[in-house]
């Protein structure tokens, strides 16, 4: 007679589950139990994390290289609650994580019982469902469940609450469901009107000035390929959004870069001057669109493919031609589209527009002033290193901004960032999930020392299961980011953002195990990075940034990419 | 007197978080609720929950939002020629009586799931 406990395992082996990063508590041991013998038959790997935050970051990595949901438990009160931060992550990054937490008995529960926290009322806010399970039987179905809603329409984390007493209780008979059955819940269905599919071709080839604007729906929905040939058809340049940067191999001719609030001029201006736009897969958020009025007052054509067409609802903006379905699938219709119209475009102008904006814009980005490590240069020499499937993930902060710039991502999936919510601390633990879901890849996490400090407890967990990841450390003993703003826009007045001289990230370093290095300039970077390589260890290489470095361009919040601020006197003027 | 928007939502009922996630998409949007009536109208858990709210510029992204909330079928926006008071109480031989007035509305918007239904 197998207990709840089990259920939840075998039905995890069932959806195809080879490894869950966790940490087990009084609630969720009664899974850990049940799961030694698939440890011991090597079924399923568990990789103990240093902290919630850390874990439910890791399954998220691992979702967002792999595309199958990473999947993560904690323990009831605080470990469960310690999960938001990441789910509330995946949700806005739509990155199926499945998130299993114990829960107290149900004898125990309201009375503010020891580890006992309303994991229903915290995370519902935060992640796609949470469900709370109320008998032993509906454990199987519900695993189910959870898999089809984090993986289908927009996918996004599913929490599935179980009580200890049910873990414990055993089942006389088992019924294992052959599909998901979820009431009020549905599928974004396709619609995909061929005519709308002829239209949006025909608006982009009779504009002079196209662009395509390419979000994480391109990511998820595998569609690089795809948007690549539509833009080569057509002869459109692409912009992306931060997370759609990951869609696009960076040495594409046509590809300008991210577009929006820290996004790279030419691609802001190619936007602005553009007379017709295929977004695909993005919801045009107020980071990459600060103002609508960028929209509204224009006569351009807006053409918007998306899964969810909620989103679109959304827009406040005309769109001439709306498109609702997987981007994979109506960018294939559109290329079909696209050959039997069969037109001939060349669009010498508009080509040698955009090649004069990118050109131009070069001048303020690439400069070195022989005054201390240009972050730009950090990232070309980390590149020159690195295979060109290297993946590379981040914290959130100025290297993150610089990264989006000036990181160039060559082969899909293989740059990993919290773009929607923008969660300090990501870079570590979803390098771990990503090389947990990829070991034959070189994954590096390019970190702020802000950023790495808020997880970086999970170097252990590197060295104690061999996940062998390389971190760069950007230090410039700041938050730098919010230090910008404040001195770009609140007068300079600079509070509550300096660090002192501690830690040393070397030592930091070995004392967990790991590799360190101090780095002074490019050559020794190269050569960290290439011992780093060598070692096969995880390794923290801190690279330090002098601390009025700029993460730019830039706009002023809430600010028109009209606005944009290239280039700040004394900096890069 | 109630001169909000009248909303329905149409929901299979698991728990009573469901309750919640229909009340805090209004919430989390500064939508002040003015009266909420519910009930269950079928044997597989389909309920009815009709909501009188305050009418608001973030209306139509809270509806949305809504309207792709796991557990929630459809979510209409109602017209109705009837302004007054849904809930009110009265003495009825000295006894005090709940009425609950369930507005004759027409479907204005219906969605679900990113389709337009109704």
């Amino acid at each position: 007679m197998p207990s709840g406990a089990k259920l939840v395992v075998e039905a995890l082996r069932r959806e195809g589950v080879k490894a869950i990063f966790g940490i087990p508590g009084l609630s969720n041991m009664p899974i850990y139990d049940e799961l030694i013998e698939y440890l011991r038959e090597e079924e399923i790997k568990h990789i103990l994390m240093k902290h919630e935050q850390g874990a439910v970051h890791a399954a998220d990595g691992y979702a967002r290289v792999s595309g199958s949901p990473g999947v993560c438990t904690a323990t009831s009160g605080p470990g469960a609650l310690n999960l938001v931060t990441g789910l509330a992550t995946a949700y806005w990054d739509n990155s199926p994580v499945i998130a299993i937490t114990g829960q107290v008995p149900r004898a125990s529960m309201g009375r503010k019982s020891f580890q006992e926290a309303d994991v229903v009322g915290v995370m519902q806010h935060i992640t796609k469902y949470v469900v709370e399970i109320k008998e032993v039987s509906e454990i199987p179905l519900w695993i189910k469940n959870a898999f089809y809603i984090a993986l289908t329409g927009k996918p996004g984390p599913v929490v599935v609450d179980i009580p200890r007493d049910l873990l414990s209780t055993n089942v006389n008979t088992v019924e294992w469901p052959e599909k998901p059955v979820v009431m009020g819940y549905k599928v974004f269905k396709s619609v995909i009107n061929p005519n709308d599919v002829m239209r949006a071709v025909k608006i982009l080839s009779e504009a002079e000035k196209p662009i395509i604007l390419v979000g994480a729906g391109v990511f998820w929905s595998n569609a690089s390929d795809e948007v690549l040939k539509l833009s080569e058809l057509l002869v459109c340049p692409i912009v992306s959004t931060l997370l759609g940067k990951a869609a696009i191999p960076h040495d594409y001719p046509l590809y300008l870069g991210v577009m929006g609030y820290y996004g790279r001029v030419e691609a802001n201006m190619a936007f602005l001057e553009s007379d017709a736009i295929l977004v695909v897969g993005a919801r045009l958020s107020d980071r990459t669109l600060p103002s609508f009025n960028d929209l509204v007052n224009s006569d351009k054509k807006l053409i918007v493919v998306n899964i969810d067409p909620t989103d679109v609802m959304k827009l406040p903006v005309r769109v001439d031609v709306k498109i609702y379905g997987d981007a994979k699938e109506v960018l294939k219709m559109l290329i079909d589209a696209a050959l039997e119209l069969g037109r001939k475009v060349g669009r010498v102008e508009w080509i040698s527009r955009v090649k004069e904006l990118k050109n131009y814009y070069s001048r303020y980005y690439y400069r070195d002033d022989g005054y201390g490590l240009k972050p730009w240069k950090v990232l070309k020499t980390i590149r020159d290193v690195l295979p060109r499937d290297a993946i590379v993930t981040t914290g959130v902060g100025q290297h993150q901004m610089i990264a989006m710039n000036f990181w160039d991502v060559l082969e899909p999936r293989t740059f990993l960032t919290s773009g929607g919510i923008g969660t300090m601390g990501f870079g570590l633990p979803a390098a771990i999930g990503a090389k947990v879901a990829r070991p034959d890849k070189v994954v590096v996490d390019i970190d702020g020392d802000g950023s790495f400090l808020m997880t970086m407890n999970n170097l252990a967990t590197t060295i104690d299961y061999n996940i062998p990841v390389i971190v760069v450390v950007f230090d410039n003993r700041s938050l730098g980011l919010v230090r910008q703003v404040q001195q770009l826009f609140f007068k300079g007045r600079v509070v509550g953002v300096d660090f002192g001289s501690s830690p040393d990230y070397v030592k930091l370093a070995e004392g967990f195990g790991a590799l360190g290095f101090d780095v002074s300039d490019y050559n020794d970077l190269r050569k960290a990075l290439k011992v780093a390589l060598s070692e096969g260890i995880t390794s923290v290489i801190r690279v330090p940034i002098m601390r009025d470095e700029y993460a730019l361009p830039t706009l002023p919040p809430g600010g028109s990419l009209k606005e944009v601020i290239v280039c700040v006197q004394g900096k890069n003027c | 007197m109630f001169k909000g928007r009248i909303v329905r939502v149409v929901c299979y009922y698991r728990d009573a978080s469901l309750l919640e996630m229909i009340i805090s998409t209004f919430r989390k949007l500064l939508i002040d609720i003015e009266w909420v009536y519910g009930r269950r109208v079928s044997d597989d858990g389909l309920y009815e929950v009709v909501l009188g709210v305050r009418d608001s510029r973030n209306f139509k992204i809270a509806v949305l939002d809504l309207s792709n909330t796991v557990n929630v079928e459809a979510v209409e926006v109602l017209s109705s020629s009837e302004e007054g008071n849904y809930i009110t109480n009265e003495y009825v031989n000295g006894n005090e009586v709940i009425k609950i007035y369930i507005p004759k509305a027409d479907i204005e918007e219906c969605y679900s799931w990113g389709e337009v239904c109704g």
